[in-house]
């Protein structure tokens, strides 16, 4: 990592689908050298996601579940993230440090959704204890960088008019 | 006083259900599910993918974005690039009456990304990032001491992260949103 990547990368900040010759223009390289860069940290995980954002009020959403879970004693963290993995709505699972194991994030469409997604993970048999917090919101994802290099209320979709 | 179903149900959820039901096809979920794998996905390649030509992949992506089925695009990276490698969820319990007041005073905090309230045990929920875990201790002290908070719960993160969203918009999963909708 040097000043150019980081460069490259606040460029991309601002929109994803910047093309990398104006990227290479703006910041005085050649577009070969952001594209060969790019690749490299999108090989090395320094690039986590490059996505676009979906209102999931749109496809039908109403909001967004966090849960937090508790594992049982005897389990192994790592087998738990495992087959927390395979619940279809899950689509963001982070271990934690504290009161409680993991924090998970799922879409919420209806209530049958929500009761069949509760029964799943209570059928997996080595969660302890679940906590439901119900947001009117659809979160998809957030940026990691700071507050200056983008806006970080974007990550509040935009409310149902 | 006469009732008729569209005064009871909101105006909203009648056009939005609709537009659910006539307007989004499985291609367009397909489409969606490659850009949000890549965002910078050729338009030939998710041509060659979903057998349309790349004209015709550009005209759905245009009327995603105009629906505002797409909003925007997100470049996540690694939180230590830019020097942020601590984050954390904040549990919060706020007294019901100056919730507002609560919210709108941790939004305007430069280290949190999300305060959003939430219908649980707890009615705030609330993520923070900062440099080191002093900094996530100080701001969780600083929030404790706003006027109307019961009781603060904060969880770290351990760095093990999984995320993906696109398998949540498998064509199965879609259809039967769809059909919910229309019942």
């Amino acid at each position: 990592m040097d000043a150019i990547d980081v460069q490259i990368l606040t460029e991309l900040m601002a929109d994803a689908q910047t093309p990398f010759s104006r990227v290479a223009k703006k910041i005085g390289v050649s577009h070969e050298t952001v594209r060969k860069r790019y690749e490299k940290m999108n090989n090395d995980g320094t690039i986590k996601q490059c996505t676009v954002l979906v209102d999931g009020h749109k496809l039908g959403d109403e909001g967004t579940v966090f849960l937090m879970l508790s594992c049982a004693r005897e389990v192994k963290k790592e087998d738990v993230m495992e087959s927390l993995k395979r619940i279809p709505d899950l689509y963001m699972i982070i271990e934690l440090i504290g009161d409680y194991d993991f924090f998970a994030w799922a879409r919420l469409k209806n209530m049958q959704q929500l009761a069949q997604l509760v029964g799943d993970i209570r059928n997996l048999g080595n969660i302890d204890r679940m906590e439901t917090l119900l947001l009117t919101q659809t979160y998809f994802t957030f940026s990691l960088a700071p507050k200056v290099a983008i806006k970080c209320d974007g990550m509040d979709l935009p409310q149902r008019r | 006083m006469n009732y008729e179903v569209k005064d009871i149900l909101r105006k909203d959820y009648i056009v939005r259900t609709m537009s659910v039901g006539s307007r989004f096809d499985e291609l367009d979920i397909m489409i969606l599910s490659i850009l949000i794998t890549d965002a910078r996905e050729s338009l030939k390649n998710i041509a060659k993918k979903c057998g349309l030509t790349s004209s015709a992949v550009l005209r759905r992506i245009e009327r995603l974005k105009k629906d505002g089925v797409i909003v925007g695009t997100r470049f996540v990276v690694d939180g230590e690039v830019f020097g942020y490698p601590f984050y954390a969820t904040l549990l919060i319990d706020a007294a019901d009456t100056l919730e507002p007041h609560v919210k709108q005073t941790i939004r305007a905090m430069e280290s949190v990304i999300i305060c959003a309230e939430s219908i649980g045990r707890y009615n705030l929920c609330s993520l923070i990032r900062g440099r080191d875990i002093q900094e996530l201790n100080k701001l969780t002290s600083v929030i404790k001491n706003i006027k109307g908070i019961n009781r603060v719960a904060i969880n770290i993160w351990t760095g093990n992260v999984y995320h993906n969203y696109a398998k949540t918009l498998e064509a199965a999963n879609i259809t039967k949103a769809v059909n919910n909708g229309r019942n």
